[in-house]
C-alpha cells in the first residue's frame, strides 16, 4: 500500500509541473503585450521597454519561467501590476468565499446526485429512476448562473427568505453564514447532482446485471443490503472518478455563481484582473485552482486503492 | 415484447438497407425517427431561422432606445414579446441578436477547434511513436484545466470580446478532440482496407484524409454537438463575466446579467432570454444523444 501512495504521488509531479508550465506558456504565447497596454495608449516606447524590465518580461521565456516557478516555491507570488499588492494576499482574501462555496456545493451535490443514482441504478423503470430523468431534463438546460438569478429571484426578492448579496464568514456568524451560502450552494450544486446521478447511475445498473448480484438475492439478503454492500461498493471505481473531475466544474462554477449573488472571492479577482490584464494575478489564481483540482484527483486515485484491492497489488 | 425472428431480412428491410446505402442519410434518418432527435432539430432549426432573420422578425432595433410608445420595463405584450429593459430596448429583438452572437461565436470556435484537434489527432494517432506520446502529453495538460478556467486564462492576454472569447473556446474544444479522433484512428489503422490503399502506394495524407477519415468522423459528430453545447454554456458564462462585446451589444449572458439588479421591477427581464437559453442548450443535448444512439452500433439495434 505504502508503494502504491507514494507511486501515485510521484505521478501527479509531472502533471502539476506540466500545467504550470501550460498556465505559463498560454499567457505568454497568445499575441498582445502586457507592458503597452498597462503604460497606454500614448505611451512612448523608452517607457513601455522600461516597464517590459520591470515585469521581468524583456528576459528569454525559460528563464521568466524557472524566476516564476522558483518564487512560487517559495510562497511569493510575485505583486500584482496594477495596484501592487502582493499576489499571496490577494488571493489569501479571495480563495475562502470560493473554497466555502465549492465545498458546499459540492457536498450537496453528492447528497442529492449519488443516492439518487443509486436508487435509480439499482431500480431501472422505477418512480425513482423517472424522478432522475425529470431532473435531469429541468437541470440540463439550465447553466449555474441562470438558475442562480432564478433562484434570487423566487427566494430573496419575492419571498425575501434569503439575503441578495454578499458573504459573512463562517467564524464570525455561521448562521447568518450559512443563509449568504445557501442559494449559490444550491444553484451551483444541483446541476452537478444531475451529472453525478446519471453517472452514478449507470455504473451502478451496470453492476446489478452481474452474477453475484443474482447470487446474494438468491441468498435471501434484503434489497437494501444487495444494493449497498454488493452493488454500490463495486460500483465505486467510476462513480469516484467522476466525482473527482467535478471538482474542476465546481470551483469553476463557483467562480461564475459568485458574481450572481456578488460575493467577494476568486471570480471578482479573477474577472477584475483579466479587465485590468493583471496577468501575474491571473497566473497565480489559475495555479491555485489548478493545484486544487489535481489534488483532489491525487486523492480520487489513492481511494481506489482503499476501495479495491486489486488497483493495490498490480 | 415480440418474440426475437431469425429471418435474413428483417420486415421493414427496404428501410433498414437504404439507410445503409449512405452513411450520412443513415444516421439523419436515425435521429429523426428518436423522438429526441425530432424536437432537438426542429427546435434548432427554428432557433437559428429566428437568429439569421433576427433583424427581420424584430420590430425594433437591439440598441434602439427611442421610438413611438418607448418606456422602460413594459411587461411582455404582442408589441414587445419579451418586455422592455431599463434603457427602453425592446428585449426579443436583444435576446434575437444575442442569440445569434451565441450561435456565431460557438459555431466558429467549435469548426476551428474540432479541425486542429481532429488533424493533430489523426495525424497522432496514425504516426505513433513519439509523436503520438508528445501530442497525448500535450493534450492531456491541457484536459487537466477546467474550460471555463482555460478560457479565462486567455482571455487575460487577448483581453474581452466577442471574438477572443471565440477563439478561447476554440482553443479548449482542441484537447477533447484530439484524444478522441486518436482514439478512432486506432480502431482504423490496421483495418483491411488501409493497409490496401498503403499497399497500393497512398501517401498518410491521402490516407488518412481520403480514406480513414470518412469512417473516423461519424462518431464524432456527437462530440461537435456535446462541444457546441459546452461552448453556448461558455459564451454566455463570460458574456455573463462581461467579457464578451462591451455593452450595449446584446448578447444572453449580458442581458442576464443586467437583469439581475431588476428582478424586483420585472422578472420577465431575466425570464424570458433565459429561457431561450436554457431550450437551446436542451436541444443541444438531446442532439448529442441523438446521434450518440445513432452512430453506436450497441443502441442502434434497439430502434
Amino acid at each position: 500500500m505504502f508503494a502504491y501512495v507514494l507511486g501515485r504521488i510521484l505521478q501527479a509531479v509531472p502533471v502539476l509541473f506540466l500545467s504550470s508550465i501550460a498556465v505559463f506558456l498560454v499567457l505568454r504565447l497568445v499575441p498582445g503585450d502586457p507592458a503597452e497596454s498597462l503604460a497606454g495608449e500614448d505611451a512612448t516606447d523608452e517607457r513601455v521597454a522600461e516597464i517590459r524590465v520591470q515585469l521581468g518580461i524583456d528576459q528569454p521565456v525559460p528563464r521568466q519561467y524557472i524566476t516564476w516557478i522558483g518564487d512560487l516555491a517559495q510562497g511569493d507570488l510575485g505583486t500584482s501590476f496594477r495596484n501592487g499588492l502582493p499576489v499571496s494576499r490577494l488571493l489569501k482574501a479571495s480563495l475562502p468565499p470560493t473554497l466555502e462555496l465549492a465545498v458546499v456545493a459540492y457536498a450537496l451535490a453528492l447528497c442529492i446526485g449519488i443516492p439518487l443514482g443509486v436508487m435509480a441504478g439499482a431500480n431501472p423503470r422505477s418512480a425513482w429512476d423517472w424522478l432522475l430523468s425529470g431532473y435531469t431534463l429541468v437541470t440540463i438546460g439550465i447553466p449555474s448562473f441562470l438558475s442562480g438569478i432564478l433562484l434570487l429571484w423566487i427566494f430573496s426578492v419575492v419571498l425575501g427568505w434569503f439575503p441578495t448579496s454578499g458573504r459573512v464568514a463562517f467564524t464570525e456568524d455561521p448562521v447568518d453564514s450559512l443563509r449568504h451560502l445557501a442559494l449559490p450552494a444550491f444553484a451551483l450544486g444541483t446541476g452537478l447532482a444531475a451529472i453525478l446521478a446519471r453517472y452514478t447511475r449507470t455504473a451502478v445498473s451496470e453492476i446489478m446485471g452481474h452474477d453475484y448480484i443474482r447470487t446474494a438475492k438468491a441468498k435471501g439478503l434484503s434489497q437494501r443490503t444487495v444494493v449497498v454492500r454488493h452493488a454500490l461498493r463495486n460500483s465505486l471505481i467510476p462513480i469516484v472518478t467522476i466525482a473527482a473531475l467535478q471538482v474542476g466544474g465546481v470551483m469553476a462554477g463557483a467562480v461564475v455563481v459568485e458574481q450572481v449573488f456578488t460575493r467577494p472571492g476568486m471570480g471578482r479577482l479573477v474577472v477584475e484582473s483579466i479587465q485590468n490584464r493583471d496577468y501575474l494575478v491571473v497566473q497565480s489564481a489559475l495555479v491555485v485552482l489548478v493545484t486544487i483540482f489535481v489534488g483532489v484527483n491525487l486523492v480520487a486515485d489513492l481511494a481506489y486503492g482503499f476501495l479495491d484491492p486489486r488497483v493495490r497489488r498490480k | 415484447m415480440t418474440a426475437p425472428t431469425y429471418e435474413a431480412f428483417p420486415a421493414e428491410s427496404w428501410r433498414r438497407r437504404k439507410s445503409q446505402e449512405s452513411m450520412l442519410f443513415g444516421t439523419v434518418d436515425r435521429i429523426v425517427r428518436n423522438p429526441q432527435g425530432l424536437i432537438a432539430l426542429l427546435g434548432l432549426i427554428s432557433l437559428v431561422l429566428l437568429a439569421v432573420f433576427a433583424g427581420a422578425i424584430a420590430k425594433y432595433g437591439p440598441i434602439t432606445q427611442s421610438y413611438p410608445g418607448a418606456a422602460r420595463f413594459l411587461a411582455p405584450s404582442w408589441d414587445h414579446p419579451f418586455g422592455t429593459d431599463e434603457l427602453r430596448r425592446d428585449l426579443f429583438a436583444r435576446a434575437l441578436f444575442g442569440l445569434r452572437s451565441s450561435l456565431l461565436i460557438s459555431i466558429g470556435a467549435v469548426s476551428i477547434g474540432s479541425s486542429i484537434g481532429i488533424t493533430t489527432g489523426f495525424i497522432a494517432g496514425y504516426a505513433g511513436g513519439w509523436t503520438e506520446r508528445i501530442v497525448l502529453r500535450i493534450v492531456d495538460a491541457l484536459l487537466a484545466f477546467p474550460g471555463l478556467l482555460a478560457a479565462l486564462a486567455i482571455l487575460t492576454i487577448l483581453g474581452a470580446g466577442n471574438r477572443n472569447v471565440a477563439i478561447a473556446i476554440a482553443f479548449f474544444n482542441i484537447p477533447a478532440f484530439a484524444r478522441l479522433s486518436r482514439a478512432q484512428m486506432l480502431g482504423e489503422k490496421n483495418k483491411d482496407y488501409v493497409k490496401a490503399s498503403q499497399a497500393l502506394g497512398a501517401g498518410p495524407l491521402r490516407v488518412i484524409f481520403g480514406h480513414i477519415a470518412r469512417n473516423a468522423l461519424p462518431p464524432l459528430l456527437t462530440q461537435v454537438s456535446l462541444a457546441m453545447n459546452g461552448a453556448v454554456l461558455l459564451s454566455a458564462a463570460l458574456a455573463f463575466l462581461g467579457l464578451g462585446d462591451k455593452p450595449p451589444a446584446p448578447s444572453l449572458g449580458g442581458i442576464l446579467n443586467a437583469s439581475k439588479s431588476h428582478l424586483r421591477t420585472a422578472w420577465w427581464y431575466a425570464l424570458c432570454p433565459g429561457a431561450m437559453l436554457a431550450f437551446l442548450l436542451l436541444c443541444l443535448n438531446f442532439l448529442a444523444d441523438a446521434i450518440n444512439e445513432a452512430t453506436s452500433p450497441y443502441s442502434r439495434r434497439k430502434v
